[in-house]
């Protein structure tokens, strides 16, 4: 059931952690035996093929063949080779950390608002510092979860470690920046994320990969909430469009905690995410959004599950894509009531446009009920603009381009309607609109 | 001044040759002149009124298309609102996630541009689409929702009439605004039409019911039927058609030549 490593890339990937542990120096045993027991899970599993059901429409070939071991970069960040607004998204409103191919960016730290306890740091630091205790989640979620997650257990150089403590109301939203910069870098951000009890906070983490380059980011993001925690996280990925994205966000929600996340995916040759709930304690709400936008030749592919494992917890997934030229978007949804789970209330929907001939979609919503005692729905639908509309708008004297971009636009902005942030909103309606009249006024034809 | 001069209008579903829904349609409107255009279900009302606007899907086989002096067909509909055509729909079409305002703003930028005039600043423009708005009974709320989500029957039809006065065209054609309003509705929105005749503006009422025409009173009224019209008159042809019915229209009428 896998591609099969042979032998030259057992030996090249056995190597490579090697030569990877003698670069990041002493580190702790837990550490080590987490790095390891990624490697011997990736050696056995191999990298995932097309008769994989999750992976059917994504032939992750192009990713394998390339150079897949972390390559060591000093880079300094170059000038204007990355999308301006998505840089400086959010910049003056919160507290930054900003890594560039997978080092930290000397210089790109804001300085962290004054609250008693806050931790964001480098997980190079964090992990070092016993008082974390960053060991009780990292490498915690991963049981069973696909090749990319592993590879990047198993090299991970560095990312952020936050944590809110107990009860600490944190307004201002903290924004975690990943540059991919070098041609050809391949690099492993690692997010771990503790929200503690009664917490509240906004997380953003945007990757960026810089135009023209042909990038890897195989990136992780996990997350515990504790009891009563209130997080929102956005994720955002732009590789350029000859680069790779893999992401892979682990979610474990304590009683009556609520999590909302939002996905932005914008181009990319590759983009796979993975957003895995598990609800653990009862009570608790959970929110899957996502907008994502392939266009030209990008492939974007989001697997979600949301995984219902205690009483009365409420999940919500909209996920809503336009696609244009030779895009290709897949959506999975898969919410799982378990035994038990009674009074649980799931709800997914998918919505795609197409723009044009040749782009394709497959949406897959799926439930997997094990309980008698739910509400349960799920819906996909994909399909062209509303000829009626269009026509209503020219009738009006609105060009046949704009009333493409209106439409396009509109149906973009209502996914973006449970991002409470309301800077943040805007900034990513503007975002959004941008690239919507890059496609509907430059790109295909009516 | 011709407004609107239509001479042997044919015009059948794209799809469907062979089959005409307009058969030589004649049709003549003066600037300043209100006109009513009545006739029974599936005898080419809205077709025309399509056409006028330029809708796809339905294909001129034959005939011309004058308005203000230039040949509509060439025109797509864009530039035909741009030029001064409006067409009230008789379904207004719902747009989620585009508020009113923003869509009318866009409609009236659009055409003013074309016209070679300064685009309205959102300010002034929000001035004068409330005042609009409030003279047609229209609830302050439903200019900052999506685009007749939502609105009931009459509002959707209140909205067209709210959208015709903001961007003051040459040439209106009402399809069916009346359909699907009450009493009230009706009298404010044929007020508020009535209070959009001008002397340089051409009204096309397309109507069932001489009910609209009380409180509208027009100057011509045309009756179509079978893809032609078959009777003209003054206001009295739409009393006579309301007591004796359409048949009692296409009997008393010459019939009109069918071109081949």
């Amino acid at each position: 059931m896998n591609a099969g490593l042979d032998a030259d890339e057992r030996a090249e990937l056995t190597a490579g952690f090697s030569q990877a542990m003698a670069r990041e120096g002493p580190a702790p045993s837990w550490l080590l035996t987490t790095r390891q027991d990624a490697l011997h899970a990736l050696l056995e599993q191999g990298w995932p093929t097309t008769k994989q059901e999750d992976w059917r429409f994504t032939d992750v070939s192009p990713l394998t063949r390339r150079e897949l071991l972390p390559v060591p970069v000093a880079a300094t960040l170059p000038k204007g080779t990355f999308d301006e607004s998505l840089l400086h998204l959010g910049r003056g409103v919160g507290h930054r950390l900003v890594f560039v191919d997978g080092r930290q960016q000397a210089g790109g730290e804001a300085g962290l608002p004054p609250l008693r306890g806050l931790v964001m740091a480098p997980l190079s630091t964090a992990i070092r510092d016993e008082s974390t205790q960053i060991g009780r989640v990292l490498g915690r979620q991963l049981q069973g979860f696909h090749a990319f997650a592993a590879l990047n257990t198993a090299f991970m150089t560095d990312g952020v470690f936050v944590h809110i403590p107990d009860g600490l109301v944190v307004e201002a939203p903290l924004f975690l920046v990943y540059l991919a910069a070098a041609e050809g870098s391949t690099s492993f951000p690692r997010t771990v994320v503790v929200a503690g009890a009664n917490s509240q906070a906004t997380i953003v983490e945007v990757h960026l990969g810089a135009d023209g380059r042909a990038t890897l980011s195989d990136a992780v993001t996990e997350i515990l909430l504790e009891p009563g925690a209130r997080l929102a996280y956005l994720g955002v990925q732009k590789p350029s469009p000859d680069g790779f994205h893999v992401g892979h966000l682990a979610v474990t929600q304590q009683a009556g905690s609520v999590f909302h996340a939002h996905s932005l995916a914008l181009d990319g040759r590759l983009v796979r995410n993975d957003a895995h709930v598990v609800l653990a304690a009862g009570d608790c709400a959970c929110q899957l959004d996502g907008i994502y936008l392939a266009a030209g030749g990008s492939h974007i592919d989001n697997q979600t599950s949301i995984d219902h494992r205690a009483p009365r917890c409420q999940s919500r997934e909209s996920y809503r894509g336009v696609v244009s030229d030779r895009g290709q978007a897949v959506w999975s949804g898969r919410a799982v009531v378990r035994p038990g789970a009674q009074g649980t209330d799931a709800r997914q929907s998918n919505r795609n446009l197409i723009l044009t001939d040749g782009a394709v979609v497959h949406a897959k919503p799926h439930l997997e009920i094990f309980a008698n005692d739910v509400k349960c729905s799920h819906g996909a639908t994909t399909g062209r603009l509303d000829p009626e509309a269009l026509f209503y708008l020219r009738t009006r004297g609105i060009g046949a381009k704009d009333a493409r971009q209106i439409l396009v636009a509109a149906f973009l902005r209502e996914g973006l309607g449970a991002v409470a942030d309301p800077a943040l909103r805007g900034e990513l309606e503007a975002i959004l609109a941008s690239r919507t009249h890059a496609l509907t006024q430059e790109g295909a034809t009516p | 001044m011709v407004m609107l001069s239509i001479k042997n209008l044919q015009a059948e579903a794209a799809g469907k040759p062979g089959k005409p829904i307009l058969r030589g349609l004649n049709l003549e409107v003066e600037a300043g002149e209100v006109c009513a255009l009545m006739g029974p279900n599936g005898s080419g009302k809205s077709t025309l009124a399509n056409v006028l606007a330029g809708r796809e899907g339905i294909t001129v086989t034959a005939g011309e298309i004058l308005y203000q002096g230039k040949d509509l067909q060439t025109l797509s509909p864009e530039e035909r609102a741009r030029e001064g055509i409006f067409l009230g729909f008789q379904y207004p079409v719902e747009i989620p996630g585009v508020a009113n305002t923003y869509f009318l703003r866009a409609a009236l930028n659009a055409i003013r541009k074309h016209r070679g005039e300064e685009e309205l600043d959102p300010m002034d423009f929000l001035a004068l689409v409330k005042q609009k708005a409030k003279s047609l009974g229209l609830a302050p709320d439903l200019l900052g929702r999506p685009v007749n989500e939502g609105f009931s029957g009459g509002e959707k039809k209140r909205n067209e009439i709210l959208q015709m006065s903001v961007l003051e065209p040459r040439l209106a054609v009402l399809d069916e605004t009346d359909s699907g309003l009450d009493i009230d509705a009706l009298r404010e929105v044929a007020a508020a039409v009535q209070a959009l005749r001008d002397p340089s503006r051409a009204i096309v009422v397309i109507t069932h019911h001489q009910r609209l025409l009380d409180y509208l009173v027009p100057d011509r009224v045309h009756v179509l039927a079978g893809g032609t019209i078959v009777a003209s008159g003054d206001k009295s042809l739409a009393v006579e058609l309301e007591e004796h019915g359409y048949g009692w229209a296409g009997a008393k009428a010459p019939l009109v030549e069918e071109v081949a």
